[in-house]
């Protein structure tokens, strides 16, 4: 979805050859947990940029499917890979047990992100919002000749 | 000799603010590991002046100077006020042992769990998905480490986002990033002047990923994206776990600025950074060399009292 111009002036998104085999595993995983709907390989392949090959996704998800962290979605369209939802509600369960019992750093300091407080919140969406601003902007440059350098933002609210 | 075993005592009180001031000149993993370094050295050197101020006290004790041999009276070069400040040291040392045996069995028992639910999965899968809407994500140390995540902080994010969180787990397991906090916190313990380290600490560890989050995606806007939309998702769903909220407010639109600076590398080296750290050196160095001395005084001083006690037999 966000593999266009956004990331041309700021760096290369090619760097799948640091990429392990487990790495690329918890990718594709990830990226089936992200949506709802089955996706199927050539999706994914799409999701996680150009750069992987088919194949590669194809080994992946077979190797998942064999560790049975993805399922073959039944009714839906042929070769399409759903999460194994079932599966983790058992550890998600020992986890959340686990979780509880903090405060412990190894649970807490190590979250991604902690609390916000209204100031901070009010920061990061002024941030989010002007980054998609600029990204529209850019969008728009881009569909436009380089002759024409768009005088006026995208007018839409 | 009693003068340089007060020493390592106060020095928190000069050491701390310097680290806390050399913290942001460096990249971020060093700064980790210096933090961590210097809080267990500070705990570690004020432990055993405690000790020594112990001894002393003790040497003051008749019997115990008619067992190991030397003049009743005291050892050369300690006051007489050395029973009441080994009381007090007594104290001090009573205080500070408990309180770290407190935190090291939670820790140790936050690592068991870590391990035995890592055991639990019986497979080497690197990521853990919580079927759970609110967004949450975190590095579980173990064998191998894993990365949990909810299914709702990987709905908020982007594919190229979603690749910086990851990453940015990753680079908490490979830094053995809980070492370094449970260790500090465990220094925190024992001497709690050391306690306003830890917030740099946990900075510079998050930093030090978010670093690791850029690399990999190849892009530091797109990691500051990453760590900007996975906080308001956060805050949106009701906050982190439960077990989180006794961190804070925590200082993610600083994370978000750093990713939008340049990179640490290219951090200019300035004179005042230069100055601190040189200060920061002298200032372990200094007691280190006090706490040596006073242990080495007060060895030599007993086999002086030995010597003096053996003549006048």
């Amino acid at each position: 979805m966000d593999t266009g111009p956004m990331d041309a002036g700021t760096g290369p998104m090619g760097t799948s050859a640091r990429r392990g085999p487990g790495e690329l595993e918890s990718e594709v995983l990830a990226a089936l947990w992200a949506t709802d709907r089955p996706l199927t390989p050539a999706e994914i392949q799409a999701e996680l940029g150009g750069d992987l090959a088919y194949n590669t996704v194809h080994t992946i998800l077979k190797r998942l499917y064999d560790k049975a962290l993805v399922i073959r979605d039944a009714e839906g369209r042929k070769g399409a890979y759903r999460p194994a939802k079932n599966a983790a509600q058992l550890s998600a369960e020992a986890m959340h047990k686990a979780l509880e019992r903090g405060p412990d750093p190894i649970a807490t300091l190590q979250q991604f992100v902690s609390g916000l407080g209204p100031d901070e919140e009010a920061a990061l969406r002024a941030f989010l919002a002007a980054e998609d601003r600029a990204r529209r902007t850019a969008e728009e440059r881009d569909e436009r000749s380089p002759e024409q350098a768009p005088a006026r933002a995208p007018a839409e609210g | 000799m009693y003068f340089a075993v007060h020493l390592p005592l106060l020095l928190p009180l000069a050491a701390v603010p310097a680290l806390r001031a050399l913290a942001p000149h460096l990249a971020p993993h060093r700064a980790a590991w210096m933090l961590a370094g210097a809080a267990v050295l500070l705990a570690a050197i004020s432990t055993l002046a405690l000790l020594v101020l112990v001894a002393m006290g003790v040497s003051e004790v008749p019997l115990l100077a008619v067992l190991g041999h030397y003049t009743p009276g005291g050892l050369p070069g300690v006051p007489g006020t050395a029973p009441l400040t080994a009381c007090a040291a007594v104290a001090a040392l009573a205080v500070g042992l408990s309180r770290t045996v407190r935190r090291a069995a939670l820790h140790s028992r936050g690592l068991s769990d870590a391990l035995s639910y890592g055991r639990g999965l019986a497979d080497d899968r690197e990521l853990v998905v919580l079927p759970d809407r609110s967004p949450l994500a975190y590095a579980l140390p173990g064998r191998p480490g894993r990365i949990v995540v909810s299914s709702g902080m990987l709905h908020a994010l982007d594919p190229a986002e979603r690749r910086a969180l990851l990453a940015h787990e990753r680079a908490h397991l490979a830094g053995h990033h809980h070492v370094l906090l449970i260790a500090a916190e465990l220094a925190a313990a024992a001497n709690p002047l050391l306690h306003r380290l830890l917030p740099v600490l946990s900075y510079a560890v998050e930093r030090s990923a978010d670093e690791a989050a850029a690399a990999e995606v190849g892009d530091r806007t797109k990691a500051a994206h990453a760590v900007a939309r996975a906080a308001l998702a956060a805050h949106a769903g009701g906050g982190p776990h439960p077990a989180a909220l006794h961190a804070g407010t925590g200082p993610v639109p600083q994370r978000v600025a750093a990713l939008l600076a340049p990179p640490p590398a290219r951090m200019p080296n300035t004179h005042t950074s230069r100055a601190v750290a040189v200060v920061v050196a002298g200032l372990l160095a200094l007691g280190i060399g006090a706490c040596v001395e006073s242990v080495v005084d007060l060895h030599s001083a007993v086999e002086t009292a030995q010597a003096a006690y053996g003549e006048s037999d």
